[in-house]
């Protein structure tokens, strides 16, 4: 046989229309034949669940829809289920976004999911929640929203005059905001930085997977509160509030696709052990 | 049952059109990325016009003669594309640098470093704790490069402290490696779902 032709040698060289392939149809199997496999519920979830479960009536919790087609998937299961145990305790909504795709994602999430949650608590639109639209700045916008939200927004998304809407006749700056949720795959850190930090505003976020190591350490510190740990994150929020969703059906595709990869990665790293002296 | 919403139909295409790309380059993906960057592009600048006119034409038009200067300083910086007055754009890139730092400075030091510093100081009460504080001092330790001593005595132990906070924020970084691969599963799953789900209807 010949030297670099040897099974070693091949499994570091699959190709990589084959590791896709096998990845799409580890997605596939799982959706279609669920498996239901447990899901423990981490600390970060835990903190923001029972973060929810303080809330009172007439509380107002400010929900930045700020992520994008991207994250759907992920960020949409969480705000529709933080939404669901928040609306359960009376809470109020102000959604915003400094995202531009924002005003297409809260859209979306209001026609596939929240406008039923809110039909069957009677919640009407500006005396219970309210949508502000995008809001350009970044960082120097939400320092606006958080000391004086009229200095950012003058009207709602649909064009009502902020003065004009009742919800918002009290709620003017950080004073009044009993807690941010951050839905983002950018940077959360300035939410806790403008919110928590300047003004002690009970902040959680949800973030994607590839930023939750970076923010274990605000958690842990506090400055965090809750922290969903992307579509994860979500799913366990989901079994927590007893409302299983798309994030739920994502455990297991998780599952499925990372015994995949870990797979691959040992046949890849053994061929490559094996192989080493040759070099 | 197959969708019959031609909507539904145009984002199946649109999906595997841009799936594609991951098993080789082809037209098809050309046309799914071309479209989604057209798309972008149309739905920024009309977000941009819709935030200008909210904050600055409509009070302006009511008769908040201020809002002249942020909207001045907004037309100054085109003038970047000039090689005379490019002067000019400096002003408003200064602002914008000023104002962007000082709102992010104010909350950086507490945010990112005392209250993180703070939170090093944990009580050894528990192995979580304890080994926290170890890998906290033995990482920083890596990062020593100034300490070098010429006993070899010495030098060898250090060598080890190095080697195992190398190790330490190896775990760490493949930590953050494993997570961003779940992210894009994630996110791609989200897309398997639809075409499952919404264009083939098995779900």
């Amino acid at each position: 046989m010949d030297e670099k032709n040897t099974i070693w040698h091949k499994l570091q060289n699959i190709p990589r229309e084959i590791l896709y392939i096998l990845l799409i149809i580890s997605m596939i199997i799982p959706l279609l034949y669920p498996l239901g496999l447990p899901l423990p519920i981490s600390a970060q979830t835990k903190s923001l669940y029972d973060s929810l479960n303080t809330l009172k009536e007439e509380d107002v919790i400010l929900q930045f829809v700020d992520w994008g087609a991207g994250s759907i998937s992920i960020h949409q299961p969480g705000c529709v289920a933080v939404t669901y145990q928040a609306i359960s305790y009376g809470a109020k909504f102000v959604y915003l976004s400094t995202n531009t795709e924002g005003p297409l994602m809260y859209e979306r999430m209001v026609t596939e999911d929240l406008q039923s949650i809110f039909d069957k608590y009677g919640y009407e639109y500006g005396e219970d929640y309210v949508f502000l639209g995008y809001v350009a700045g970044a960082e120097t916008a939400l320092a606006a929203i958080a000391s004086n939200i009229r200095t950012a927004y003058s009207d709602d998304y649909y064009g009502t005059p902020i003065d004009d809407i009742p919800l918002m006749q009290n709620v003017r700056n950080y004073a009044d905001y009993d807690m941010i949720v951050t839905y983002t795959m950018g940077s959360p850190e300035s939410f806790v930085r403008q919110f928590n930090t300047q003004y002690g505003v009970v902040t959680h976020v949800h973030c994607g997977e590839m930023m939750t190591p970076n923010l274990l350490p605000f958690w842990a510190s506090g400055q965090i509160t809750g922290l969903l740990n992307g579509a994860f994150g979500a799913a366990e929020l989901e079994v927590l509030i007893k409302r299983p969703g798309n994030a739920v059906k994502l455990t297991d595709v998780y599952s499925f696709s990372n015994i995949l990869v870990f797979v691959f990665l040992a046949m890849g790293n053994i061929g490559f052990i094996l192989t080493r002296k040759e070099r | 049952m197959v969708s019959s919403d031609p909507s539904i139909w145009i984002m199946a295409f649109f999906t595997i059109a841009i799936t594609s790309l991951a098993f080789r380059d082809n037209p098809l993906a050309k046309i799914a990325e071309h479209a989604f960057l057209a798309a972008q592009a149309g739905h920024y600048v009309t977000m941009a016009w819709r935030n200008i006119n909210k904050i600055g034409l409509e009070p302006l038009s009511k008769g908040s003669i201020i809002m002249l200067i942020p909207m001045l300083f907004g037309v100054a910086l085109y003038t970047r594309y000039s090689k005379k007055y490019i002067w000019v754009s400096r002003y408003p890139t200064a602002m914008m640098v000023g104002i962007g730092t000082g709102v992010t400075v104010r909350g950086f030091v507490e945010f990112q470093f005392t209250q993180q510093i703070i939170d090093t100081f944990k009580p050894l009460n528990s192995f979580n704790n304890i080994f926290f504080v170890f890998a906290v001092v033995i990482c920083l330790l890596y990062f020593v490069f100034s300490l070098t001593p010429q006993n070899p005595s010495i030098q060898k132990p250090l060598s080890y402290i190095s080697t195992v906070g190398r190790y330490l924020m190896m775990f760490a970084l493949g930590a953050a490696m494993a997570n961003t691969l779940t992210q894009r599963v994630g996110q791609y799953a989200g897309r398997i779902m639809f075409l499952l789900y919404d264009w083939l209807g098995l779900g």
